[in-house]
């Protein structure tokens, strides 16, 4: 029967190769959509924040999602804006979200002690 | 012993204990206090945030360093508990267990008292018997050869007949896997217990595999194995229709030499050195997956059929050995057609179905280790003559030698020692993982070499020296009594051997609830957010880690354990029986297997609550 | 024939998963970015056999032979409440006679706050030793997991004690409160041994003076800048409770409060350890 040899063919690669590229388009729809920049927590002998440095636009609402992905807790802090998390757990992901109101460069950092390099886990968003 | 019990508890006092948190145990790992103490615990963190859940009590609190924690409660339950950390602090993080011990411990005292009554029931009844009995009684109620055969139901006849059956589960289980697949790859170094790939193979699929799926339907994972299906594919030319019966490629014929658990026993100790990196890192996962099927698909072009199932898969060796146990079972229905039957189709295949992939000869099928429920011989059988048969516990293990049996349908010493081996590496697992001891856990995720080395070599130890030494010590001692010269040594060995098959599924079983109740929660985390991207696709992706179920887990797994004990003790007699010519030194003999399984389930109680 | 397909086969299938393999392991922490050495900033103590005498001045021609090492500063956000603002670096500089030991503290400040009163804070400075053996090299934080020593100079008390000054309320509220300005809690003042607070503390929130203050300072505002001086001897009263100087290889780190943004107690502008070079 060719038809449902056709058939099973076409649900492996749909279960395969399918799932895969679903996952991709899942992903890249969610992040233009609902978030701005996409911020990776790692501790600074793994790699620093990704990316260290990025720009926001002045006026408009930014929400940066960040991802911890390691196995220890990080924080967030941007103290010029007053926006911090507590604690993001390993694995876990959280959003952000403010309004930059000020033009300049402002540092941002860990709150979590998470590694011996810890206070160097440092960046810096410029908004104009 | 009994007045043990009904001792006064002493003067209820309080204590208090500083425990200090470091990746990944706590000091100190074990602490005993008395019934109705007040109990006071200050949990100081040495290097991150740690946190401290108590089993049984439920209560927690965490500590960050320099920020204490304290935790104030009555000792009013008994028994051990296991305190975890509850507050993600590394890889290891699930393994961060201590203990804790409120005496009196009812429960091991009750569990041993158990034991101790069902191996002098057995003993009872082992004297008692007079002579040999035909037609055996599982525990002397459940005859042994009962059975339901299920096709005489229109709609499972029709299943099992179907081209597309098992084919569509195997491909849903396909779409699982290529999600555990892509997130063990994206997942990388991070947190395992946040990755779809490393909870659902290692916290569901072993979980499900444990206490359902082999000691119910016995191979059932491997008729639903999304693994060789590629192989599969390129081997027969074609996903669903009846093409090629000779497999493309090379279709070499493995060596008779080593048609046997051998190679699996080997292979799967060695994927156990491992453990401690890919049940927490995702992307070690994907390693080991990833291994896995490329050597099955490998293995399909230069192997003929499933010879990379029965020989390279290292799941395949306990699940084989353990599916004797088990309730379901494939088998032809009518010997007369069979043996009128010329070619055998369900050897050589069919225009409706291929020729056993396995290797097996279906009509002339009497045990499961080798049947990997594919069910190609019910679309090939022309007169529809293979069946499904349900048939209580065990009765598989029991199924002698027969002159014309080829190389597979017999008891053996491979089966005997994947057994032995099952026991030991479970062993080695509880304690370094659901056990409280810093050095073992660091010693499994290789902190440093020599350390691995010695997880290894103490692994080597356990599980090929002390844990076989001691049950030849046994079976040698139930020989010497037996006083029987005709009977071989080896024989005796390997028949009882077969008591380990229950005995290790309970074991399993056990562990396996010790995984799920504490950290199945995570599960559904996983399924909102499988990749730790921020996705919530049902709306569960915050959902807290919440230990389900801990004040009854000693109870059920003690159950287990006793359950275990029970099936040994009634197939071991009937074993004893098996093995010996006449019936006196049968139970002469049953005696010392009997002190050794008694023993044997006092160190299983002891292990998981004592 | 099949068998060079089979090799061909299992040849593409090895190299492709290898390639996966090594895409993976090269991506698990995330997109791989070069590691930046972190680097100390130093700061030499020179052997320099002169004294200061703060009763008179603070020595600025011994300071100005002096190079002076950078030290960065960043906000204070590990516990709550944290400052408004941060004062991005400071210049220090020290030296010793082999007596007693000296260090210079220079950083920007456009406000000369030395008041203290319900409503107002005093600019700070202060530097912090740990104590033992067994620190870990970047804990920060008051002590965390061991002891430090921590000598904070206030300008508030170096006005009381040199100039003689009493202050204009005998209430303040340099308290670690972590609510707003609008909550304070009112602290009556003692009268200062010294310019500077000796205190000892082993985590946050553990800051005790001693009974003995051992060290000195003072400091001098001038048009944005202030410059001050501590100072103690290098033999140690209690060496459970005193940061000593031998062995050689010690570390330090620095913190600043600036009084007119409201800065005391957690709301402050720290550094991360800096190494001290004996010679």
């Amino acid at each position: 029967m060719k038809k449902n040899e056709l058939i099973a063919i076409l649900l492996v690669i749909l279960s395969t190769i399918g799932t895969v590229l679903a996952i991709f388009a899942i992903e890249k729809f969610r992040r233009n959509k609902f978030y701005t920049v996409e911020l990776l927590a790692r501790a600074p002998n793994n790699g620093n924040w990704y990316p260290r440095r990025f720009t926001l636009p002045y006026g408009k609402e930014a929400k940066i999602l960040i991802r911890n992905i390691e196995t220890v807790s990080h924080g967030f802090a941007l103290p010029d804006f007053n926006v911090a998390v507590n604690e993001i757990k390993a694995g876990e992901v959280v959003v952000v979200k403010f309004t930059p109101d000020k033009r300049g460069i402002f540092p941002f950092m860990c709150t979590v002690w998470c590694s011996d390099e810890h206070l160097h886990m440092t960046g810096e968003i410029t908004v104009e | 012993m009994l007045i043990l019990i009904f001792v006064p508890s002493s003067f209820a006092q309080e204590q208090f204990f500083q425990i200090k948190a470091k990746k990944f145990s706590y000091t100190p790992n074990i602490i005993k206090v008395n019934k109705g103490d007040v109990v006071r615990f200050r949990l100081v963190s040495e290097d991150v945030h740690h946190g401290l859940f108590l089993d049984g009590y439920g209560i927690s609190t965490s500590a960050y360093p320099g920020q204490e924690g304290a935790l104030k409660f009555v000792a009013d339950k008994t028994g051990r508990f296991s305190f975890r950390c509850s507050h993600t602090c590394g890889e290891f993080h699930p393994y961060m267990v201590g203990y804790l011990y409120v005496s009196p411990n009812y429960l091991f005292w009750a569990g041993t008292f158990i034991i101790l009554l069902l191996g002098f029931g057995s003993f009872i009844i082992t004297m008692s018997k007079t002579q040999k009995k035909e037609g055996l009684k599982l525990f002397g109620i459940i005859p042994l050869n009962w059975q339901l055969e299920l096709t005489r139901f229109k709609l499972i006849r029709n299943l099992l007949k179907s081209r597309w059956f098992p084919l569509i589960p195997i491909i849903i289980n396909l779409f699982i896997f290529t999600v555990i697949l892509f997130a063990g790859f994206v997942g990388g170094w991070g947190s395992g217990n946040y990755n779809f790939g490393v909870m659902i193979v290692w916290i569901l699929w072993w979980v499900l595999l444990m206490l359902f799926m082999v000691p119910l339907i016995g191979r059932f994972w491997c008729m639903i194995c999304p693994f060789p299906l590629l192989g599969e594919w390129i081997q027969r030319g074609k996903l669903i229709a009846v093409g090629r019966q000779k497999s493309w490629g090379l279709s070499k014929k493995w060596p008779n030499k080593w048609k046997n658990l051998w190679p699996l026993v080997i292979l799967f100790w060695i994927t156990t050195w491992f453990s401690g990196f890919f049940t927490v890192r995702p992307f070690a996962t994907f390693i080991l997956l990833g291994a896995i099927i490329l050597l099955a698909i490998i293995a399909s072009i230069i192997y003929e059929k499933r010879t990379f199932c029965i020989t390279m898969c290292p799941v395949s060796g306990f699940m084989g050995l353990y599916s004797n146990f088990s309730l379901c079972s494939v088998r032809r229905k009518d010997p007369e057609i069979c043996r009128k039957h010329i070619p055998k189709t369900c050897v050589v295949g069919n225009e409706k179905g291929y020729g056993c992939p396995w290797m097996e000869l279906p009509f002339d099928m009497n045990r499961n280790t080798y049947c990997g429920l594919c069910l190609e011989c019910f679309k090939a059988c022309p007169y529809d003559n293979m069946g499904f048969f349900v048939s209580p516990f065990g009765r598989h293990l029991f199924v002698e030698r027969r002159k014309t049996d080829d190389i597979y349908n017999r008891r053996s010493t491979d089966e005997a020692f994947k057994g032995l081996t099952m026991l030991g590496i479970f062993l080695s697992f509880f304690l370094a993982f659901q056990g409280p001891y810093g050095h073992l856990k660091d010693m499994v995720r290789a902190t440093s070499l020599s350390g691995y080395l010695s997880y290894i070599g103490e692994s080597f130890c356990i599980d090929f020296l002390l844990i076989p030494v001691v049950f030849l010590l046994f079976t040698f001692l139930s020989w010497k009594v037996s006083k029987n010269k005709e009977v071989k040594f080896k024989e005796v060995f390997v028949n009882f051997a077969y008591i380990l098959v229950p005995v290790g599924l309970a074991i399993w079983a056990a562990f396996s609830i010790g995984i799920i109740l504490p950290n199945g929660s995570y599960l559904l985390h996983i399924v909102s957010d499988p990749f730790a991207w921020g996705w919530n696709l049902f709306g569960t992706a915050n959902f807290p880690w919440t230990p389900v179920f801990t004040g009854i887990m000693p109870y059920i797994q003690v159950l287990l354990v006793v359950i275990g004990l029970m099936f040994a003790l009634d197939f071991g007699g009937k074993f004893s029986q098996q093995t010996y010519a006449s019936m006196d030194e049968a139970k002469k003999s049953w005696i010392p297997i009997l002190i050794y399984l008694v023993g044997l389930h006092i160190f299983f109680l002891k292990l998981f609550t004592g | 024939m099949k068998k060079i397909a089979v090799i061909l086969i299992s040849g593409v299938l090895i190299i492709s998963c290898g390639a996966l393999v090594y895409y993976g392991l090269r991506h698990a922490r995330g997109i791989p970015v070069a590691i930046q050495k972190i680097e100390r900033p130093v700061l030499q103590v020179k052997f320099i056999d002169k004294e200061i005498d703060l009763t008179q001045d603070t020595g600025e021609d011994i300071w100005n032979t002096i190079s002076p090492c950078e030290v960065k500063l960043t906000y204070q956000v590990t516990a709550l409440p944290w400052p408004k603002a941060v004062t991005p670096k400071i210049t220090v500089k020290a030296f010793h006679n082999q007596k007693n030991i000296y260090f210079y503290i220079n950083w920007m400040d456009e406000t000369h706050d030395v008041d203290l009163s319900t409503n107002k804070f005093s600019d700070a400075c202060a530097i912090m030793f740990p104590l033992g053996e067994e620190i870990q090299p970047a804990t920060i934080m008051m002590g965390f997991l061991g002891k430090t020593n921590i000598w904070q100079w206030k300008a508030s008390q170096d006005k009381e004690y040199w100039l003689k000054e009493s202050p204009t309320t005998n209430a303040y509220a340099d308290f670690y409160y972590p609510f707003e300005e609008k909550e304070l809690l009112p602290v009556s003042m003692v009268v200062p041994k010294s310019a500077v607070n000796d205190l000892v503390t082993i985590r946050v929130g553990t800051i005790t003076p001693k009974q003995v203050q051992n060290v000195q300072g003072r400091g001098f505002w001038q048009s944005g800048d202030w410059k001050v001086v501590f100072k103690r001897s290098i033999e140690v009263s209690d060496p459970q409770l005193d940061a000593s100087f031998i062995p050689d290889k010690k570390l330090c780190a620095f913190a600043v409060w600036n009084g007119s943004r409201g800065e005391r107690g957690g709301r402050k502008s720290i550094s991360d350890w800096v190494e001290l070079k004996f010679q």
